[in-house]
């Protein structure tokens, strides 16, 4: 079974550390990787995937070090950036079929493999438009489809749902979970539900540091009790918004329905809640300023 | 498990039988001299054997389902690596190239019939020569400029891997239109080969190390504007030599030499710096 070591990963620019002695050990299944913006998601990929250099620690593939490994370890990758760039005047097709040739896919297979995939990813039709005229998530579907032309062991997928409608989202998610068998994936975002639905470990960054980690039930089960609904007045609303991390809020008949995420019960009357992925993710990435917040890591 | 078992106890049984015959005690020789003899004897038993059909199919089924989950590991050729490259590089770049050519033909025949001098001919060479330098550059700067790099640096032929080919194959078809222009110049005025090309030279390497210094400071679609930019006033640089045509003289070869030289040398420092900060990925990553 295929095994990524990640030890003590750091990355630094002048003296800003951008990660921070990142350290996990992943197999196959779908990893998602949760974060806050700037927390060092998308430095860590690009050192997994061997573009960015390590300021510290090292990344090993099954005992070998992907720097070492070089080429080979660049073959059995597939990478979707999150700033996905093309050119602009080649078509859908030419633009796979060139990086069909630089994963160094045979033409004979690689022409079949380049019409299997548009029609995965529903550009079958525009396949001989130019790049340059398609729509944002048209782009990134046709991202997702590079990303798996060498049929690729190690899958490294940045945002890859960015700009995509709920519809696509979902065609997404099913082309992963039915990937994500014998491969590793890790997917990059901060749309909780994405993660939700496929990942089968959940891994939170933190200022560039790995802040937790496990199973989705895992990681809710530690919240029971820490998730509280209840009703205020309209008027109350905005004062308990300030003092409690509030996943939702919704006007009904009966006042405006809180649902807070804290340690304690925010106020008499309030019932707990079965927590989900959305309250964890506000539970751990509270502001720090929050007053009455406890940011200790709860791992 | 049990079949196995038996089929391995039935191996040994042979085994022994065969052993026996040739006085082999436990499976060791004793009479290493009939080795030879044993052997022959062995190959006559197996070939007696008939294998049993049914299982063979199955076997030889399992074998095929094996392969066919084996992924193929193809590792293109140098030439087919340049071949790729030749078919993905620019149609501009290439449509540039042609132009320079076809430019550097025509102003050398019409140089000729006006029956110029040197200074006439250097004059449009020196830029023809710069320009050159910084189209080679252009093609360089796409990668970058497009956003590409990132993804094209995970790839198996990388980028550092694309770069090099394409100065190569950029760098070959200016020295061959280099070779061209000095050639006529030289065959039209008489003088050395290896004059005309050091002066053709100068502009060539100096506009190179002006665009890889550019590569390195500008990034995104700001590269490909500085490539443009610094296209113009490099030509205009050229044209400076042709303006005081005593610096074209004898006594200031070694100038020129002088300048070669320590353009070279930058040049190849520049280089080495971009291709580590590809390899770093300063150069590759946007943000």
């Amino acid at each position: 079974m295929l095994e990524l070591t990640l030890d003590q990963v750091t990355k630094q620019y002048g003296r800003r550390t951008v990660v921070d002695g990142f350290s996990c050990t992943l197999t196959h299944g779908v990893y998602g990787l949760l974060g806050n913006n700037g927390a060092g998601k998308t430095t860590l990929l690009r050192m997994v995937c061997g573009i960015l250099e390590l300021s510290g620690g090292e990344i090993l593939l099954d005992g070998c070090n992907i720097r070492r490994m070089g080429a080979e370890y660049r073959r059995m990758l597939g990478y979707l950036p999150q700033n996905f760039g093309y050119y602009p005047e080649f078509t859908a097709r030419r633009f796979l079929l060139y990086m069909a040739a630089l994963k160094a896919i045979p033409k004979d297979l690689a022409e079949a493999k380049v019409e299997e995939l548009l029609e995965l990813v529903g550009l079958a039709t525009e396949k001989n438009h130019k790049v340059k005229g398609f729509s944002g998530g048209m782009v990134r579907r046709l991202g997702v489809a590079q990303a798996l032309l060498n049929d690729p062991e190690v899958l490294i997928l940045d945002e890859p749902t960015a700009g995509l409608d709920p519809k696509e989202r979902i065609r997404f998610r099913n082309i992963i979970s039915a990937l994500s068998r014998d491969r590793l994936v890790i997917l990059s975002t901060h749309i909780v539900s994405d993660v939700e639905y496929i990942a089968d470990q959940i891994l939170l960054m933190r200022d560039g540091r790995l802040y937790g980690s496990g199973s989705m039930e895992g990681l809710t089960v530690g919240l029971r009790g820490k998730v509280w609904e209840c009703y205020v007045k309209p008027e109350q609303a905005e004062d308990y918004q300030s003092r409690f991390s509030v996943s939702n809020l919704r006007n009904t008949d009966k006042g405006v329905r809180l649902r807070i995420v804290s340690d304690g019960c925010p106020l008499e009357g309030a019932v707990p809640a079965d927590p989900d992925l959305e309250d964890v993710y506000l539970y751990y990435f509270r502001e720090q300023s929050s007053p009455g917040v406890d940011t200790r890591s709860p791992f | 498990m049990q079949e196995k078992s038996g089929e391995a106890r039935k191996g040994r049984e042979i085994g022994r039988k065969v052993g026996k015959k040739d006085g082999m005690v436990a499976g060791r020789d004793v009479h290493a001299g009939q080795e030879g003899g044993m052997v022959r004897r062995l190959r006559a038993y197996a070939a007696g054997l008939v294998p049993d059909a049914g299982k063979k199919q199955a076997a030889l089924e399992a074998v095929r389902r094996e392969t066919e989950k084996k992924k193929v590991r193809y590792t293109p050729s140098f030439p087919e690596v340049v071949g790729i490259q030749l078919q993905y590089m620019s149609p501009v770049f290439w449509g540039t190239q042609g132009a320079v050519l076809a430019a550097v033909l025509l102003l050398l025949c019409g140089t000729a019939l006006r029956q110029g001098g040197l200074t006439d001919y250097l004059w449009w060479g020196s830029m023809a020569a710069a320009w050159m330098g910084q189209m080679a550059c252009g093609e360089l700067v796409r990668h970058l400029a497009g956003g590409m790099a990132e993804l094209e640096q995970s790839c198996y032929i990388n980028l550092p891997q694309m770069w090099t080919i394409r100065m190569i194959l950029a760098g070959s078809v200016d020295m061959l239109i280099l070779c061209i222009c000095c050639g006529g110049i030289a065959w039209n005025t008489g003088s050395s080969l290896l004059q005309v090309g050091l002066y053709l030279l100068v502009p060539f390497v100096l506009s190179n190390l002006c665009g890889f210094t550019l590569l390195e400071i500008m990034r995104g679609s700001r590269g490909r504007y500085g490539q443009a930019a610094s296209a113009v006033w490099i030509a205009v640089l050229a044209l400076v030599p042709g303006v005081a045509p005593v610096l074209y003289g004898t006594g200031f070869l070694w100038l020129w030499v002088t300048a070669l030289v320590l353009g070279a040398v930058l040049l190849a420092g520049e280089l080495r710096r971009c291709y580590r900060k590809i390899e770093r990925g300063e150069a590759v990553c946007w943000n």
